[in-house]
Order: C-alpha cells, then structure tokens, then sequence
C-alpha cells in the first residue's frame, strides 16, 4: 500500500517535471495548443468525475465552462476587468450558478439528473445565442482581451499560455485531489455508495453533493475564463452539448473509478480527436463506438489496462 | 426513561405513516417493535433519527427534546442507528465501514479503541478488515453493520429488521448479538423486526404497530400468547 503511494508520487513529480519542461524540449506551438487545451479538459473531466462519486451523472460541465468564459470575456471587453481577476469571478460565477442549481436538482438521482443536466448544457447555450444585446448571439464575442504581465502580452508564442494553463489545472487537480482525500472526501465516496446509510451516519446528502458540483463548476468556470482569454474569442457552440459530452467521455474512458482516469483519458482521447480530424464529421461515428467498446472490455477505463495485463499474465 | 415518544404522528410522502404513537425505552431494555410491511416501523426509527419531521408529537432523549434537531447531533447525542436493508458501503473496507460509524463523532481518540472492542466482540470481522464490504456474506454483513452502529457509542441502538434475508442459523446468531449488546455493552435497544417470534424472544417490552398506531403493548410473554398476536404475527393456527 505504502510503496505504491510511493511510486505513485513518484510518477507523478516525474510528469509534472515533464509538463514543466517540455516547451523547452519542444517549442512547437502546435503540440503546445494541444496540450493546452487538454490541461483545460482535464480540469473538467477530474471536475465530472467529483460529483460522479457522490452517484450523480452529469453531462452539463460545458455550461459552467461558458459562464466563467462569458462572463470574464465580457468583463474584460465592456469594463476593462483584468483578465487575470476574470479568471476568478468567471469561476465564482460559475461556482454561484452552481450552487444554486445544485441546491435544486441534486436533490434527484439516477437518468433524471442526467436528463437535466443535459437541459442545463443545452440551455445554457440558448441563453448565449438568444441574448443578443449582451452576448452577440451567434456572431459570439470577438478581440477577447488576452493576459499580461506588467507591459508583457502573452502574444503569438504558446508558451505563457501553455504555462499558465498547466498552472492552473495543476492547482484544480491539488484542491481535487486533497478534498477527496479529506473527510469530505470520505463523505462524497459513502454518499455514491450508499446515500441512505450515509445520511443515517449524519452526512446531509444534498449538502456534500452540492459543494462536489460547486468546486468542480467552479474550475470549469475558471478554464472557461482561461480558454476565453486564450481564444480570444467566445462562442455558444464551444460551451453546448457536445462539448459536455466530450467531457463525459474523457473521465469514463479514462477510468472513472480513480483520479487518475479522466487525466489519462483526457490525454488518450483528445489526442485520437487530432488524429481523427480527418475524419470531421465522422468524428462522433468513431467516438461512440469507442465508448461502447471500452466500457464493455474495459470497465475500469484505459487506466484498467496495465492492471489487466498484469494479471492475465501473472496467470 | 431513556426515550419517550408523545403521541407521535409522522406523514410520509403525503400518507399518514404514524398516528398518535406513544413509545417509551427504559435505560438498559430491549423494547421490540413488531408489525407488518408497512406499519410505520421504518419511519418510526427514522423520525427518532432526525430524518423525518413530524407532524405533531414529541420525542424525548435523556430528558431533551429531539424532534426538530438535526440528524448529526441526535447521533452526537448517543443514538446509533441500522438502517433496513443496504447496510454497508459495498466499496469501502470492513475497517472503512467501521470508521464511518464514527463519521459525525466530535472525539476521535476513542476510535481505535472502539474499533479493537468490537473486533473482541466479532473477530470474524478483524480477519476479513481489509476485504471490501460488498464481498461479506449476508450474516457477516448484518455483523458489521452492528459493529459500526456501535462505533458511535451510542447509548441507545435502533436496529431497523436484522434478520432480513438471513439464514435461521444466523437469525439466532443475531439474536445473541443483541441480547450480549444489551447486557454486557448496556447499550439500550430498540429493536424493529417482521420476524416477530425472534423479536419477542430477546425483548422485556413488546409493541405491535398495526397501519400507523400502537394495537398493542405488553410484556413479550403476554403477547406471545395473545389471540391476535400468536395468529396474525406468529401464525398459529388457533
């Protein structure tokens, strides 16, 4: 147990080494973009698999990705808010969106949830489209300001950018990963398990689930705010269904059953979404397939694969 | 008197669930509730817990009046409760399960001295500490159930249905483990059971809830040889 936890941290402070050399190894900004953008996916995807252990489904984290964009694109374009505090009151908005939300329909379990937080996606994409006046609908937001440091701009070049959003998913990933660890966490994993006996044992059901939907939407808030500024550009067809779906597929094929699935899956699937890009509508023609197949074979995700390796062959 | 229930009447969803019921626990008593599917029973103990509001009615606890407080400080307060039916988290280690029990507990230095007293009381459960709970079978699952309810040190235990689904062996084995919770613990116990001949047979005190409101109340010998109860509960031909 406790030398696994070893080569666990192990591994883990050899990747982050790695993430945080690698535009020195490799300055190509396409790779860096790349990159990137899956550090944004993985704060969502490790952000879906919180509330997924607390039993509780949701396809909706895109919704929460466009508040905190949105809302810090259009602080920063007709107040001339800083984007660098844009990313905190984009996650806030998307945290208070949250938990007002969350009070309400966390309180249902099971395909409805599902089913409204697929709305809530959905929804949430009207609203951007039909508030003309504000948001531009669908010509969407465009010169979204990017950050700067003093008189620097973090410009062509990837590598602020990359940085900053290893950064950040660094910091979402710690908060995450030691809530889950502490006696919240605890509370969030006997609530998925069995939330009457854990409601018997004092641990108010819709309490605990909605401060697991408030954190995660909160840092999806916050990419979204990053992935707004980054862009440069703020559209209602980044942040629907599709997109949330997206997110749903990374945590389960990864491996929804450890911290580490969303992360690998994450990685594995967004990297086959560049490799497909030939395929462009295809696209999803290849996805579900893919779900359908990994979640049959591989029931613990991608990240399950060594383990079934090694024990088949220890056979 | 450990726990008084004035005139309780609890709605469920919308239905009556309890009407009028008065309820008492002496210090150091096993008192059985026993009833059909749908007496109340269930609601009953989840209204002691704190997770259902009655409607009127009063519920006191070592002379205060619990009703209307949350659920965490009714357990803080010495009430240990065993849900019916899904007991465990499938997931979590027997040791796991065992610690949850004491999730809501301000104290934690007494942990792990609660958790080597129960492992003496059931060391079938310190031989399988770190296989997950799910893989118990259904005796040993009653068992850690019992074990967890107990981590919170309660003074009074409610133990919603133990037997269900358990093998007569263990039904008897249940039983033991009551009557040794009751005598050696002095844990009080409120114990609720369709299995009514086992009820009966460890309780001092007897209550037959019949659709929401108390049909009868007695010693367990006088209801064991009641018309009503030896036909309808312990299905004797009369």
């Amino acid at each position: 147990m406790n030398k696994n936890n070893r080569i666990k941290s192990l591994l883990l402070l050899v990747f982050t080494i790695i993430g945080f050399l690698f535009p020195v190894i490799r300055n190509d900004p396409y790779t860096l973009s790349l990159l990137l953008i899956i550090f944004v996916f993985i704060v969502a995807a490790v952000g879906f698999r919180l509330i997924y252990i607390t039993g509780r489904l949701t396809i909706g984290q895109a919704a929460f990705m466009g508040v905190g964009a949105y809302t810090s694109a259009l602080l920063s374009l007709n107040f001339g808010i800083n984007p660098w505090l844009g990313l905190l009151i984009g996650g806030i908005a998307a945290g208070i969106l949250a938990l007002g939300i969350g009070y309400i329909v966390l309180r249902v379990g099971g395909v409805y949830f599902v089913i409204i937080t697929l709305c809530l996606a959905e929804i949430s994409k009207l609203f951007w489209l039909w508030w003309r006046p504000v948001t531009y609908g669908n010509s969407g937001l465009i010169d979204v300001p990017g950050f700067s440091i003093a008189s620097f701009q973090f410009g062509i070049n990837k590598i602020p950018y990359y940085y900053l959003s290893l950064i950040i998913m660094l910091v979402a990933l710690f908060v995450m990963y030691r809530m889950e660890r502490s006696r919240i966490g605890i509370a969030l994993h006997a609530l998925g398990q069995n939330d009457v006996l854990a409601e018997h044992l004092g641990i108010n059901r819709t309490r605990y689930r909605v401060l697991a939907f408030t954190t995660a939407s909160f840092f999806c808030g916050v990419v979204g705010s990053f992935y707004a500024h980054y862009i440069h550009f703020v559209h209602p067809d980044q942040f629907g269904v599709m997109p949330s779906i997206m997110i749903q597929i990374y945590g389960i094929a990864g491996g929804i059953g450890v911290f580490f699935g969303p992360i690998v899956g994450s990685f594995v699937v967004a990297g086959l979404t560049e490799f497909l890009k030939i395929a462009k509508e295809f696209q999803p023609l290849i996805y579900g397939p893919l779900l359908v197949i990994i979640m049959l074979f591989l029931p613990k995700g991608l990240i399950g694969l060594p383990q079934m390796f090694f024990k088949s062959s220890k056979k | 008197m450990l726990l008084h229930i004035k005139e309780l009447t609890v709605h469920y969803e919308g239905a009556e669930a309890l009407n009028n019921v008065t309820v008492e626990v002496e210090e150091g008593s096993v008192v059985t509730i026993i009833g059909a599917n749908g007496a109340g029973k269930t609601t009953l103990l989840r209204a002691i817990s704190g997770l259902e509001k009655p409607v009127s009615g009063e519920i006191w606890f070592k002379g205060d009046r619990i009703d209307g407080m949350l659920s965490e400080a009714i357990a803080r307060k010495g009430i240990g409760h065993c849900p019916e039916g899904r007991r465990l988290f499938p997931f979590m280690t027997v040791l796991e399960n065992l610690k949850m029990g004491a999730y809501s507990q301000k104290n934690r230095a007494g942990i792990e001295e609660n958790i080597h007293n129960i492992y003496k009381r059931f060391p079938i459960l310190k031989e399988r500490a770190r296989q997950k709970a799910g893989t118990l079978s259904g005796g040993e699952q009653q068992m850690l159930a019992i074990g967890r309810a107990l981590m919170g040190r309660p003074i009074l235990l409610l133990l919603d249905e133990p037997s269900l689904g358990l093998s007569p062996l263990m039904v008897n084995e249940i039983k033991n483990i009551v009557t040794t919770i009751s005598k050696e613990m002095m844990v009080s116990i409120l114990l609720i059971e369709q299995n009514s001949r086992m009820a009966l047979s460890v309780a001092d005190y007897g209550y037959v809830l019949e659709t929401g409101r108390v049909r009868l109340q007695d010693k367990p010998e006088s209801l064991m040889t009641n018309d009503h109860v030896r036909k309808a509960y312990l299905g004797e031909e009369l």
